[in-house]
């Protein structure tokens, strides 16, 4: 991987985020009727609607106001919260660790057992095992998120009553650091493993494919030959090809492991990012949604660099001169 | 170089997700076949074979499933298979428009892209990848923001950012059969660009697009589903994942109403894969 090849990477993302900006501008701008209204919604006071005209520039020409607000963005001001009565990114910023517990915790738990799912069924191919994990992951990998949370909840929570329902803490946790950390984990654990479902079925299903795709060609042949041990062969040489497509795989469906958690913590009222967007367009607070539809756009925009960087970094055929 | 992107996630690190579940795809294409072709029936013939209007109270309320109420009642008493039946109907018609409109436009980004290269590829990929990387989810629900609720507006969205993986299939495909003899055949006969794009390129990409089309009809299905579940959708309209979302606050009294449509949704979506996977396997092999 050459330094060019970060650079270009790095040059395309101008047209992607000016692209994002211009589609969001252009909603704003397209709104039905009144754009402050839409904005604002319908029960805000003149001051509000005053301050959001003179936020979104609405009085000035178009050109005038799409560079204010692409220079309002750039300072990191999103305006201010109707419902709230507090700047969009201090309501948008106070949401993101809970959301990002969250879908990390996903995240890396779906992508270590789905790795090692898809490792331990590409090995034992045909085996029962296998077809048992396979049944699974094809159900778990086509089920909405809402359903496994639903019957998770059926059955965990309110049947076996092995995991809390609701909430990210219990209101008054007794003892200290330590048992309010666990209290945490305990409400996490649930809707985590319902978010990591779909993931999780994806990477063990792509996995399985591309390992038992890599472990019949010849240089893994050759190294066996060579009187590699399986361990060895199968760590040092075949999985790290057959890798790549998972990276790729988790690294772009970024955006759909936070629009699952949007729906999972409606579900387990986990207080992320996701209740806010649904509480904030129930009372008609566009400029929150317009906030955290800028930050996952964002994030999405960032984790794929990631990834594209990742794989030049990780695939040996990748040379960009 | 400057297709850098391309590059650096090569058609080849795009692994289907669904391949290698197969036992020669028979035994999974015809489980897939019933499963969707099943509730896609049940959508088509809603009229008859739903027992109540899904609307009505017809019923106890929350009475569990029994020989009167197949599925079980609702909180005001309204038969809960009729509004699966019934739900079979909105889900189709949307995962049906909503393809359909992702495949035209992904068939005519790939032909374009594939089949003109050069300039015109170069400035469709960047398209294409600039609708990748949008958050469908979240812009979907910002266009209800500003717009207010609607079904239209989701399905035009979702069709407006669901065609780039279409796109980029029919692309590649389209650069290796442009290289054809039957192509050349075809140009050497004095056949337009339009000419080669309808009578020679564009039956060859079908097979690939139906196995695509497929599978979007299930991803749209469960997008849409997650945004009725959240009360996002048409409330008058009876759709699977709003019957979902009202079962959410009985999961504790009726577990049924929380149950069934997901359900529904699973089974649907899964006879697609199924469906896609097998035929997908069937053409590769060229059997």
């Amino acid at each position: 991987m050459t330094r060019r090849y970060v650079l270009e990477r790095l040059v395309q993302l101008i047209p992607t985020v000016a692209g994002i900006l211009l589609v969001s501008f252009i909603l704003i701008q397209a709104a039905p009727g009144d754009p402050i209204l839409a904005l604002a919604g319908e029960h805000g006071d003149e001051a509000y609607y005053a301050a959001m005209r003179e936020h979104f520039a609405l009085d000035e020409p178009i050109a005038t106001r799409l560079l204010t607000y692409v220079e309002r963005l750039a300072r990191g001001d999103l305006g201010m919260s109707r419902s709230q009565g507090r700047p969009v990114s201090v309501v948008v910023w106070e949401r993101v660790p809970a959301t990002l517990l969250l879908t990390g915790t996903a995240l890396l738990f779906s992508s270590a057992v789905g790795v090692l799912l898809g490792v331990l069924t590409a090995l034992r191919r045909g085996s029962g095992w296998d077809l048992a994990a396979n049944a699974i992951t094809l159900g778990l990998y086509a089920a909405p998120v809402f359903w496994v949370g639903q019957v998770a909840l059926l059955v965990f929570a309110m049947g076996v009553g092995l995991f809390p329902a609701f909430g990210m803490r219990d209101p008054d946790p007794a003892g200290g650091w330590s048992a309010a950390a666990l209290d945490t984990l305990r409400h996490l654990a649930l809707p985590a493993l319902v978010l990591a479902s779909q993931q999780l079925a994806g990477v063990a299903r792509v996995t399985r494919t591309t390992v038992s795709r890599e472990l019949g060609k010849d240089y893994v042949r050759a190294a066996y030959a060579k009187g590699l041990p399986g361990r060895i062969v199968l760590t040092r040489h075949a999985l790290r090809l057959a890798l790549l497509p998972v990276v790729t795989l988790v690294g772009h469906r970024v955006g759909y492991l936070l629009g699952g958690a949007v729906v999972v913590e409606s579900i387990f009222g986990w207080p992320g990012l996701g209740t806010l967007l649904l509480s904030s367009l129930q009372s008609r607070d566009a400029p929150v949604v317009l906030g955290i539809f800028l930050l996952v756009a964002g994030v999405v925009v960032l984790a794929n660099l990631v990834t594209d960087l990742l794989y030049g970094l990780l695939d040996p055929r990748v040379r960009y001169v | 170089m400057s297709d850098v992107r391309r590059e650096a996630t090569p058609e080849h690190a795009r692994v289907s997700i669904l391949r290698g579940s197969s036992d020669g795809g028979t035994r999974s294409a015809a489980v897939g076949a019933l499963l969707a072709g099943g509730t896609l029936a049940l959508g088509i013939s809603a009229p008859w074979v739903s027992p109540f209007d899904p609307l009505a109270i017809v019923g106890p309320s929350l009475s569990p499933p029994s020989l009167q109420h197949l599925l079980g009642t609702d909180a005001l008493g309204r038969d809960l298979w009729s509004g699966i039946v019934w739900g079979a109907r909105a889900s189709w018609l949307i995962g049906l428009t909503t393809a359909l409109m992702t495949a035209a436009i992904g068939v005519l980004v790939g032909i374009a892209s594939g089949l003109r290269g050069g300039r015109t590829d170069h400035v469709l990929m960047r398209v294409t990848e600039f609708f990748q990387a949008l958050p469908r989810f979240f812009l979907v629900i910002l266009v209800l923001a500003m717009f207010g609720a609607g079904m239209d507006r989701v399905v035009l969205v979702l069709a407006l950012t669901s065609w780039t993986g279409l796109a980029r299939v029919v692309r590649s495909e389209v650069m290796s059969l442009r290289e054809h003899d039957f192509v050349a055949a075809a140009r050497a006969a004095g056949a337009t660009e339009l000419q080669v794009a309808v009578g020679e390129i564009l039956p060859n990409v079908l097979p690939v697009v139906t196995v695509l089309f497929g599978l979007t009809v299930g991803r749209v299905m469960l997008i849409e589903a997650s945004l009725s579940f959240l009360g996002l959708g048409d409330p008058s309209v009876v759709s699977w994942g709003a019957l979902a979302g009202q079962g959410q606050a009985f999961l504790r009294s009726a577990w049924w109403l929380a149950t069934f449509p997901g359900a529904a949704i699973a089974a649907s979506v899964l006879g697609l894969n199924l469906l896609g996977d097998a035929l997908n396997e069937r053409w590769a092999t060229g059997e």
